[in-house]
């Protein structure tokens, strides 16, 4: 069976994802395999726990993009590594922020890096959004789309890390 | 996942931490070169400080990094590697001696890899500052 979210809930490939309509997907999906009324309680069990791991990968903005590049045939990121230009060292001013405002435990800093990054996710979400639609009008955007999403990871990771229970440690046991 | 002993210990105490200067400080001593890398599978970055002596070794190296465990490990281990080589030698040092030297699983290997890729981008930098940079062809990654 295919690993794409979009198949598995059987739901129209799109960016962003609507809402609604695999919120009615997902819950069609639990009620078709729940347990208690499957003729095989095991395979219902491991479809089930695909069919929320589909839930879980498109009602996130960055991974659901993530999986429609890939199923449109777009380059993972160790195969095209472009990063807008500046982003990098963006990034390390932004986490040396953090380290500080971590340390400090002012929430006022905390919650100005809050709002810049959820900003910044808001700003990927709809330029993201423009190259997806560019793509199915003409041009391969594949490899842009691509380099959006590198950027994108930063912000995540960084609003990841703002999360008072972060540590890194556990960063490798999630 | 279980972390091995030598990640736990890097990762306590993580060895040569922090800079010789904010970037914008050290940006044009010729003694210093900086790389600044990052993962985008995820999202960790990555700064790694040399100090070059005067007969081209690495005489210190400090090192920020902000992501996982292994990540922290793969870079503290690195400075402790470079310390006291010579360029071209710590050019040498690969992904793959990490992974080995610290037992990294498969899933945290991309940690190695930014760790090898600081320390030939601050070497760079440093040859760059210096008008090093021997005529190569670039090799795409």
């Amino acid at each position: 069976m295919s690993s794409d979210p979009f198949d598995i809930l059987g739901i129209e490939p799109a960016f962003p994802v609507d809402e609604a309509a695999l919120r009615q997907a997902w819950l069609k999906a639990t009620a078709k395999h729940h347990p208690d009324r499957a003729p095989d309680p095991e395979e219902a069990h491991r479809k089930l726990a695909q069919v929320n791991e589909a839930n879980r990968t498109l009602s996130d903005p960055e991974r659901a993009a993530n999986a429609l590049l890939t199923r449109l045939g777009g380059p993972t990121p160790d195969k095209h590594k472009a990063l807008p230009d500046g982003i990098l060292m963006e990034m390390l001013e932004v986490r040396d922020q953090l380290e500080e405002a971590k340390r400090s435990r002012d929430p006022e800093d905390i919650a100005r890096l809050e709002a810049w990054a959820d900003q910044q996710r808001g700003m990927w979400i709809e330029r993201v959004d423009g190259l997806f639609r560019a793509h199915g009008e003409s041009d391969d955007r594949r490899d842009e789309i691509r380099e959006s999403l590198n950027a994108w990871r930063y912000i995540e990771r960084l609003i990841e890390q703002l999360d008072p229970d972060y540590s890194p440690a556990q960063a490798d046991f999630g | 996942m279980a972390y091995s002993e030598k990640v736990i210990d890097h990762y306590e105490n993580p060895r040569n931490v922090g800079n010789f200067g904010t970037t914008a400080d050290v940006k044009t001593r010729k003694d210093i070169g900086v790389g600044v890398v990052g993962a985008p599978e995820c999202g960790d970055v990555m700064q790694l400080q040399i100090k070059v002596d005067e007969s081209g070794k690495i005489e210190d190296a400090k090192f920020k990094c902000f992501g996982c465990g292994s990540a922290i490990a793969s870079s503290s281990l690195a400075t402790e590697w470079i310390k006291g080589k010579t360029l071209d030698e710590a050019m040498a040092i690969k992904n793959t001696d990490l992974v080995e030297e610290l037992s990294l699983p498969p899933v945290k290997i991309h940690c190695s890899v930014l760790a090898e890729d600081s320390i030939k981008s601050a070497i760079k930098d440093y040859q760059k500052k210096n008008g090093l940079l021997k005529e190569e062809h670039e090799h795409a990654h």
